[in-house]
């Protein structure tokens, strides 16, 4: 069947878009100065918060990933640690059982990650709500269950790829640029930054039309031809992937990983924060990955127990829900925006 | 052209529509009826949100009963809604160049055909605004402007006037008179009498979910059955 075209009506000229690192300035200013201020000043830290940082790093990339699901098509994960150990996972497997570049290892695991994250997503695509986040929450608890009683790979053979007996733990290695932590902070944070402006490129793309269209509701998303599964299907996969990117870094920071880590606790508070944070918003990763591990951190170097943390994001939660559902990065914007105007009108 | 054939939607033991039949040939075709009288329901119908429990849907001679939803717009089908509804998040260029990405259009093709689409609704100056800064009256040309995207054979507008100023209002008038001499037959819904008397050289009126009359505009409003359902006239006093 073909539609009847409409005639042409000649029109001079076209609508003008902005170019794109334009837009990508304009929309993400704070970000981008926010990243650029981590690698100037973060190398120049002791080595204790160089290594806090480069964890907060990773963990902002599956944040990433949980922001998108939530936002762009509503979908909630309870996943996104348990994501970020299947990224690690495959990460140190291939690195151990090919022995190549960081880079790959790093490619191979956001591909493995993001085909597991659009399997898991497969639920997705007829429920929503509850019914999909508990499916998640049981996934990453039986993930927490196979990587804490069968670990992550560490040199040995087979699948699983766990030395035995007296045999030495190998650890993955580190790309060759970057074997120092302040160079591997830095490296990662160039990872995620280009994550971030891949999944900016994402989101203008149509592949973001359409999540936007979903998001407007699925009857206007139909009526717009939005072919839903497909693109719930990408979500998915860009969500898998970013915590498989995060998983990976993770993974490379320390050389191996522990099963503990990964607790499916750790997801629902990934959520938490990202929500907090304000997952409309790219930097709603950073402040959700700095809240989840920096926070805490620095909790502790006061003298204060980090697990008062969990109180704290537990009222910022209430107070985001009722109060400020922009979250932190909607606040940061309104006084951006204040601080402006207050200018402004001084020049003026 | 639309046809209907004993079309029955059935909601639990609810039947919004029960039995319709009724062919709409109308190049600006609008459809009538009171609160509940099924135009919500038969424009769900049409777009292939609510499946019929039994009828048949014949768009154009072709059957669209088995037809997704989300393919109706590749067919030329393309419909407004009540509220606007609108990607608040996406400018309103982008919100247009959806229909674009779900046509596979290529880039070239989709920026010339945004451009005329853009100019046929007014709406250049305000591509690159975030819809969910626009006006009623902007929102509702969004929409719009994402149907004619599609270049429809059908395009279905859900009370398009509601809400707007007496020039708003004629603007749209003057737009949807276009529609048709571009190749798109326009079904409108609306409860405004003076607005699908001025537009609609065909109207259809549905009370209860049946048919109470369909032909010619003028002839049709002053059909009594008419003025009795929708403006509780009496029939006899009517005729």
């Amino acid at each position: 069947m073909t539609a009847t075209h409409i005639q042409d009506v000649t029109q001079s000229g076209g609508p003008t878009q902005p170019g794109f690192v334009k837009r990508m300035w304009r929309d993400n200013a704070g970000t981008i100065i926010t990243l650029g201020l981590l690698i100037t000043i973060v190398p120049f830290l002791p080595v204790y918060w160089i290594r806090v940082f480069t964890s907060m790093m990773a963990v902002a990339a599956a944040a990433q990933g949980v922001a998108i699901l939530h936002e762009r098509i509503g979908h909630v994960s309870l996943a996104g640690i348990g994501m970020m150990a299947v990224g690690g996972w495959i990460g140190l497997r291939v690195a151990h059982g090919l022995g190549l570049p960081f880079e790959i290892n790093l490619l191979v695991a956001a591909i493995g990650a993001g085909a597991i994250g659009a399997l898991l997503g497969l639920p997705g695509i007829r429920h929503k709500g509850l019914i999909f986040a508990l499916v998640t929450l049981m996934f990453a608890a039986g993930l927490h269950v196979v990587v804490s009683s069968v670990g992550f790979p560490d040199g040995g053979s087979g699948f699983w790829g766990r030395v035995s007996g007296s045999q030495e733990r190998a650890f993955m290695a580190r790309p060759a640029v970057a074997q120092s932590d302040h160079a591997y902070f830095i490296y990662t944070t160039l990872i995620v930054t280009l994550a971030f402006g891949l999944t900016y490129a994402i989101l203008k793309s149509s592949a973001g039309r359409a999540w936007a269209m979903i998001r407007a509701g699925d009857a206007v998303a139909k009526s717009a031809g939005v072919n839903m599964k497909a693109a719930r299907f990408k979500a998915f996969f860009l969500a898998g992937a970013l915590s498989g990117i995060g998983g990976c870094l993770m993974a490379g920071s320390i050389g191996q990983l522990d099963g503990r880590s990964f607790d499916a606790l750790q997801s629902l508070l990934l959520y938490g924060l990202v929500i907090v944070a304000g997952p409309w918003s790219l930097a709603a990763a950073l402040i959700a990955a700095f809240l989840y591990r920096v926070f805490p951190a620095l909790l502790d170097s006061w003298g204060v127990d980090g697990d008062i943390a969990m109180i704290i994001f537990g009222i910022a939660l209430i107070h985001a829900i009722v109060n400020a559902p922009r979250g932190i990065a909607g606040q940061l914007q309104d006084l951006s925006a204040l601080i402006s105007s207050k200018f402004g009108g001084a020049a003026r | 052209m639309i046809e209907l054939k004993d079309i029955t939607v059935s909601f639990g033991g609810v039947k919004p529509i029960s039995g319709l039949t009724v062919t709409m040939g109308g190049r600006i075709q609008g459809l009538i009826g009171p609160n509940g009288a099924g135009k919500t329901t038969l424009l769900n119908v049409l777009s292939g949100f609510v499946t019929p429990v039994s009828g048949s849907i014949t768009l154009f001679g072709e059957n669209f009963g088995p037809v997704r939803a989300e393919a109706r717009l590749e067919n030329g089908i393309t419909r407004s809604f009540q509220t606007p509804q609108v990607a608040a998040d996406l400018t309103a260029a982008d919100n247009i160049r959806v229909s674009f990405d779900s046509l596979g259009l290529s880039r070239a093709d989709a920026h010339t055909q945004l451009t005329e689409v853009l100019a046929l609704t007014g709406l250049t100056a305000q591509a690159e605004v975030m819809a969910g800064a626009l006006d009623g009256y902007s929102l509702r040309m969004v929409e719009i402007a994402r149907c004619l995207a599609a270049k429809p054979r059908l395009i279905m507008l859900d009370e398009p006037a509601a809400g707007l100023a007496a020039d708003e209002r004629a603007r749209l008038m003057t737009l949807l008179k276009r529609l048709p001499d571009m190749g798109a037959q326009v079904l409108i819904i609306d409860h405004d009498f003076d607005l699908i008397g001025d537009l609609c050289d065909q109207v259809a009126v549905l009370d209860f979910g049946k048919l109470v009359a369909s032909g010619p505009t003028q002839e049709t409003l002053a059909n009594p059955k008419v003025r009795a359902a929708y403006l509780g006239e009496d029939e006899e006093d009517a005729a």
